[in-house]
Order: C-alpha cells, then sequence, then structure tokens
C-alpha cells in the first residue's frame, strides 16, 4: 500500500515536472519534485522505503536528463537512506527542521552529482550556485507545505474519528 | 527486514550503480541501460500528452476560427520554409567542395541519407545535463544518428526506445563534435560549455580567429554530416599555450524547437570503429 502510495506521488511528480517544463524552460533547474518526494517518504524513518525510493526517483530523474544513468539513481539512494537514517535518530516534528531537512538533503543531492560527475566526465563544471541555492530553498518549501499539508489532514482524520466514536457510545 | 540486511542492501544498490555508471564513462558513445529504455517508453507517453494539453492551452484565445486557418496556413509555410532550409543546410559548402573536388580527383564525400522529422515532446536545455526527447515512426532512428533542425545541429541520438528517442544536446557537458571554422576550414573540436553555450577546442593559436566567425561540423567524427551550422564564435581568448580558448554560440535557439530533423547516414562499419576508440563524441 505504502509503495503504490509513493509510486502514484512519484508519477504525480513526473506530471508536474512535465507541465512546469511544458511553460518555464528553467523550471528543472528551480525545483526537483522527485526529490521532494523521495524525502517525505524517507522521513517516516523506514531505511529500506527511503533507500529503495531513492534510487527510484533517481533513476526516473536520470531518464529525463542527458547525463550518464545513475548518476541522480546514486546521489537520490544515498540522500533517501540517509534522511531515513536521521530521522530515525532525531524527532523531527516542528516545521523548522523539517524545512531545514528538506533543504539539507536538496544540497546533498547537488554536492553528491557534483562529486560524481567530477569522477566521471573529464569537462565537469560547478552548476551555477544561485540556481543551486533556489533549488534548495524550493525544495525546502515545498517539503515544508506537504509536512505541514499531512499533519493537517491527520489532525482532521484524527478529530473525526474521535467524534465519530463519541457519537457511537452516547447512543449506547 | 533487520537493519544489517538494509545496510547491505544498501551498498549493494551503490555499487551495482557505480558500475553501471562506471560502464557508461568508458563508453561514452555506447549502448545505454535495459532500465533506461523502459523509463523512457513509459514517461515518452506522458510527455507527450502533457505537452499536447500545453500546446492546447496555450492556444486557447483569439478567435478559434482565425486561429485555426491562421495555424494551417503557418504550419504549411513552415514546412515550406524548413524545406528550403534543409535544401540549402544540404547544398552549404558545395561550391568550396567542387573547388576542391577539381583539385582532388580521389576526394569522395560520404552520402547523406534520409531525413526523418522528429517532434520534440520534453526538451530540458537550462540544466546541467541537457537532454531532448521526440516522438519518431517505430524502427526509423538509431542510436549515433545526428539531429539537426533548419538553423543547425541540435544533437545527436543517445538512446531509442519504442517511438521515443532521446537526445543529447550538443550544449551537455558530456557532448563533442568535430567541427572547423568555415572560414579558414580549421578543424577542432566542439564541446558543450553547459549554460547554453559551446567551446572550440584544438585550434592552434597560429590560426587567425575571429569573433563572428561561423563554426561548422567537420564530417570527421563518424557521427555528423560534414557542413551542418554548428555555432558563431563570440569569444577568443589565449588559452594555453597551444591552443585558443574560443566560445561559440550555437546557431539553434534551444528554447524555440518543437521540431527537429533526424539525419539518416551510413554508420562507419564496427571493425573501423574498434580501432578509433576516440572518434565518437
Amino acid at each position: 500500500m505504502r509503495a503504490l502510495r509513493f509510486a502514484a506521488a512519484l508519477g504525480v511528480a513526473g506530471v508536474l515536472h512535465f507541465v512546469g517544463m511544458q511553460f518555464f524552460p528553467w523550471f528543472s533547474l528551480a525545483i526537483d519534485f522527485f526529490l521532494v518526494i523521495l524525502v517525505f517518504n524517507a522521513l517516516d524513518g523506514s531505511t529500506l522505503a527511503g533507500m529503495l525510493g531513492g534510487c527510484a526517483a533517481g533513476l526516473l530523474t536520470d531518464a529525463l536528463t542527458g547525463g550518464a544513468f545513475g548518476l541522480f539513481g546514486f546521489a537520490d539512494t544515498v540522500v533517501g537512506y540517509g534522511t531515513a537514517a536521521t530521522a530515525q535518530r532525531l524527532v523531527i516534528q516542528r516545521p523548522s527542521s523539517s524545512l531545514l531537512v528538506f533543504c539539507l538533503a536538496a544540497a546533498a543531492q547537488q554536492v553528491v552529482v557534483l562529486a560524481l560527475s567530477m569522477m566521471l566526465i573529464s569537462s565537469t563544471e560547478a552548476p551555477d550556485i544561485r540556481w543551486v541555492a533556489v533549488r534548495v530553498a524550493t525544495s525546502g518549501i515545498l517539503g515544508l507545505g506537504l509536512y505541514l499539508g499531512r499533519r493537517r489532514l491527520q489532525s482532521r482524520v484524527e478529530s473525526w474519528r474521535r467524534s465519530r466514536t463519541s457519537k457511537i457510545r452516547f447512543g449506547r | 527486514m533487520s537493519e544489517r540486511h538494509i545496510r547491505w542492501l544498501f551498498v549493494v544498490l551503490l555499487v551495482g550503480q557505480l558500475l553501471l555508471l562506471t560502464a557508461q564513462a568508458r563508453q561514452p558513445g555506447g549502448e545505454r541501460s535495459y532500465l533506461e529504455a523502459g523509463l523512457v517508453r513509459t514517461l515518452g507517453p506522458v510527455a507527450s500528452l502533457v505537452a499536447t494539453i500545453g500546446d492546447a492551452v496555450q492556444g486557447v484565445g483569439g478567435s478559434i476560427r482565425l486561429n485555426r486557418a491562421l495555424s494551417e496556413e503557418n504550419r504549411q509555410l513552415r514546412a515550406e520554409v524548413e524545406e528550403l532550409r534543409q535544401e540549402s543546410m544540404r547544398h552549404f559548402g558545395m561550391d568550396t567542395d567542387l573547388q576542391r573536388l577539381s583539385e582532388a580527383l580521389a576526394y569522395e564525400r560520404s552520402t547523406g541519407g534520409p531525413v526523418q522529422s522528429a517532434d520534440i515532446v520534453y526538451i530540458d536545455h537550462t540544466s546541467w545535463l541537457q537532454t531532448a526527447i521526440v516522438v519518431v515512426p517505430k524502427g526509423s532512428v538509431e542510436v549515433n544518428q545526428p539531429v539537426v533542425s533548419s538553423d543547425g545541429l541540435v544533437g545527436r541520438v543517445v538512446l531509442v526506445s519504442g517511438r521515443y528517442a532521446k537526445v543529447q544536446l550538443v550544449t551537455d557537458r558530456s557532448a563533442s563534435v568535430g567541427a572547423m571554422i568555415e572560414r579558414n576550414r580549421r578543424q577542432g573540436v566542439v564541446r558543450g560549455g553547459g549554460r547554453g553555450t559551446l567551446e572550440l577546442d584544438y585550434i592552434p593559436l597560429q590560426t587567425q580567429v575571429n569573433v563572428g566567425d561561423e563554426v561548422v561540423t567537420a564530417g570527421i567524427d563518424g557521427v555528423f554530416p560534414r557542413g551542418v551550422p554548428v555555432g558563431t564564435i563570440t569569444e577568443v581568448v589565449a588559452g594555453s599555450e597551444l591552443f585558443h580558448r574560443i566560445r561559440v554560440v550555437p546557431s539553434v535557439d534551444f528554447g524555440l524547437l518543437d521540431q527537429v530533423f533526424v539525419l539518416g547516414r551510413e554508420a562507419l562499419p564496427e571493425e573501423i570503429k574498434g580501432d578509433l576508440p576516440d572518434a565518437r563524441p
């Protein structure tokens, strides 16, 4: 069920990516929906889900880029596993800490991709730092939005459940 | 699954991907993985659908009837212009070639093959690794076929999966093309400089290079035919002790591309390719 939810989320991320690229040529520089989804998935603290999710999201990104296949797959696997391992050890409940996690994950992904590219492609240059900053910021903001959205949804579901239970008791 | 097993799986996944990457680094123009082909085949229809809807949304506004008539007329005129430009591209440098032919009787120019038009359904020309996905009739395109537009060189096909082909743009950092300065026919190698520009390498300091000189493909790399416009020189700096550092702006505006042409070309025999490992871009 969880894997299906994640696959659906990746599908939505893919469609949003294509829509964004259709209208804004700079879209892929600024926003990485796949990364946001994989970090959001890994925040549950399951290293297996984080790692496999990262691998899937990264390979999807690789299919849409012109570089070596596996570059983003490797980076996102590391990011997914790292995020899940961090979530196991730290309690990430505040919006500010989740914002930080998404931002750090985006920065880590860029660092791993750059390091791998430098090892594999002789003429690699560092990407424009301004776009990296934008990408980190948008990942943080989108991740925070998702995180707050889920919290709100959970509290609504919880309150609905409570009211449903109290009504049944009242009926008795 | 225990944490220990997960850690092992993590290591295996990373090593597997590293091996995949290393194999590609050793063979830059080699075969792509089936996984990548499968993903492109899966993502292609989604990209195609989004592109169709996007075009429809962008087309809304103004009178629909007028729009249709104008669109039809525009389509016909564009097709005509594309045809004429292709024709002009084929004849590019023919005069010079004729002169050279008369001087060297043994000279033989490779003939061009059929031209296949292809619609772009996805293009990313701004990010770090630049690529495009095009729709082509199934089985009509092969890996390493050159891709051009009416303005000049676009890139080459790096992966074909069903009706979809992935094109490495010439501006991609890992792309390189055998090229020459059209004015003096000095040959060098054009490399993708990222950020939408190109660099022309291996032009000796003794060669006079001017800003504004046109750069065209040299036809020496076994992939691209000779004479396709690549770009215009915008900056010349004395680089190392031997070569100029030359910046080239591509002749193609990738932001305006919606249709490209895949050039049919007789591939180099495998036994010759094997002897020339550095000939591939």
